[in-house]
C-alpha cells in the first residue's frame, strides 16, 4: 500500500493551518451575511401563496383561506393545506416524503419543495385589499 | 490492487453503505432539507487518508449506486451523486493544497451541501429554496469537523491492524 496517509499527524505548517481558518471563517462569514440579508431585506406581509412545477406557476392561493390544493405532476401528486395562516404539504407519493416532513410555513419567502416532484410551494408578499392586510395583522 | 486491499476495500464499502443506511432512518434535523450528518463520508475520508484518491472516488460512487439500488431510486442516485461528485472534488483540491484532515473533511460537508443545494435549484427551476443556504453551510462545517475528528482518531490505530 502507497504511504500517502499520515502527512497530517505531527505539526502542520502554520501557513497551512492559517488557509484552513480562512476558509472556515470565510464559510461562516458567508452563512451570516446570507442569513442577514433574507432576514432583514424589507418584505411584504405574507398574503399568497405560489406553487410552481418546475418553474412554471402551477396557482396562487390566498394565505388566509383555508384549503385543501392538490397538485398533480406527470409522476404523481402533493396535497398543500392552507390553514390559519399556515401552509404544509399534508400527503404526497414521491419517494422520499421529505416535503411532507419538512416544517410547515407562514412567513413571507418561505417555501417547501418536493424535488421528485419538481415542487415548490412558496409564500409571497399578497397584493389583495386593505381589509386583508388588517386581517392578517389582527390575526 | 493486491487482494488485501480489495478486501477492505470492500469491507470499506459495506461500512459506508451500512453508514448510508443509518443516514436515510434520520433523514433531516430541524425541518431543513438537506441538512444531515454525513455519516458516509467518514468511510470516504478514511478511505482518502488511508489508501487514497482514487480508492476513495471507486468508494464513494460504488456506495452511492450500492445504496440508491437498495434503498432508493433513480432520482436519489443521481442526486446524490452530484453532490458527492462537487464534494469530493473540493475534497482533492484541499487535499492537494494541504489542508488537514479537518479541512478537507469539512470542506467535504460544505460542499457536499452547496453541490445540493445548486442541485435542486435547477430540479425546481426556482431559486426560492436556497433560503435554505446558510443553514446547509453552516451545518457542513459542524459535521465536517465531527467527521474529521472521528477520520483522524481512526487513522491512529488504523495502521496496526490494516498494514500488519
Amino acid at each position: 500500500m502507497a504511504d500517502l496517509s499520515k502527512e497530517f499527524e505531527g505539526s502542520i505548517h502554520l501557513k497551512y493551518r492559517k488557509r484552513e481558518i480562512i476558509f472556515v471563517v470565510t464559510v461562516l462569514v458567508l452563512a451570516l451575511i446570507w442569513f442577514a440579508v433574507q432576514k432583514y431585506l424589507p418584505t411584504g406581509n405574507a398574503g399568497e401563496v405560489q406553487i410552481t412545477v418546475g418553474g412554471e406557476i402551477y396557482g396562487t392561493y390566498s394565505l388566509s383561506e383555508e384549503k385543501e390544493i392538490p397538485i398533480r405532476v406527470e409522476n404523481g401528486y402533493n396535497i398543500v393545506s392552507i390553514s390559519n395562516g399556515v401552509v404544509r404539504v399534508t400527503e404526497a407519493d414521491c419517494p422520499d416524503l421529505l416535503c411532507v416532513k419538512m416544517h410547515s410555513i407562514s412567513k413571507e419567502n418561505q417555501a417547501i419543495c418536493c424535488l421528485p416532484h419538481r415542487v415548490v410551494v412558496r409564500i409571497i408578499e399578497g397584493n389583495e385589499g386593505e381589509e386583508d392586510w388588517i386581517d392578517s395583522e389582527t390575526y | 490492487m493486491n487482494t488485501r486491499k480489495n478486501v477492505i476495500l470492500a469491507l470499506l464499502t459495506t461500512t459506508a453503505l451500512m453508514l448510508s443506511y443509518i443516514e436515510s432512518l434520520i433523514p433531516f434535523f430541524l425541518g431543513v432539507p438537506g441538512m444531515k450528518l454525513g455519516l458516509a463520508n467518514l468511510a470516504v475520508v478514511f478511505c482518502i487518508y488511508q489508501f487514497g484518491l482514487k480508492e476513495a472516488a471507486l468508494l464513494n460512487f460504488m456506495r452511492i449506486v450500492l445504496s440508491g439500488l437498495l434503498f432508493g431510486n433513480m432520482f436519489s442516485i443521481l442526486f446524490s451523486l452530484s453532490g458527492a461528485a462537487v464534494s469530493f472534488a473540493a475534497m482533492v483540491i484541499c487535499k492537494k493544497i494541504r489542508f488537514s484532515i479537518y479541512g478537507v473533511s469539512i470542506s467535504g460537508g460544505v460542499f457536499h451541501n452547496i453541490g445540493q443545494l445548486l442541485v435542486a435549484i435547477f430540479i425546481v427551476q426556482n431559486v426560492s429554496i436556497s433560503i435554505y443556504g446558510p443553514f446547509l453551510l453552516i451545518s457542513g462545517l459542524i459535521t465536517g469537523a465531527f467527521i474529521g475528528y472521528i477520520s483522524k482518531t481512526l487513522l491512529k490505530y488504523s495502521d496496526r491492524i490494516l498494514r500488519k
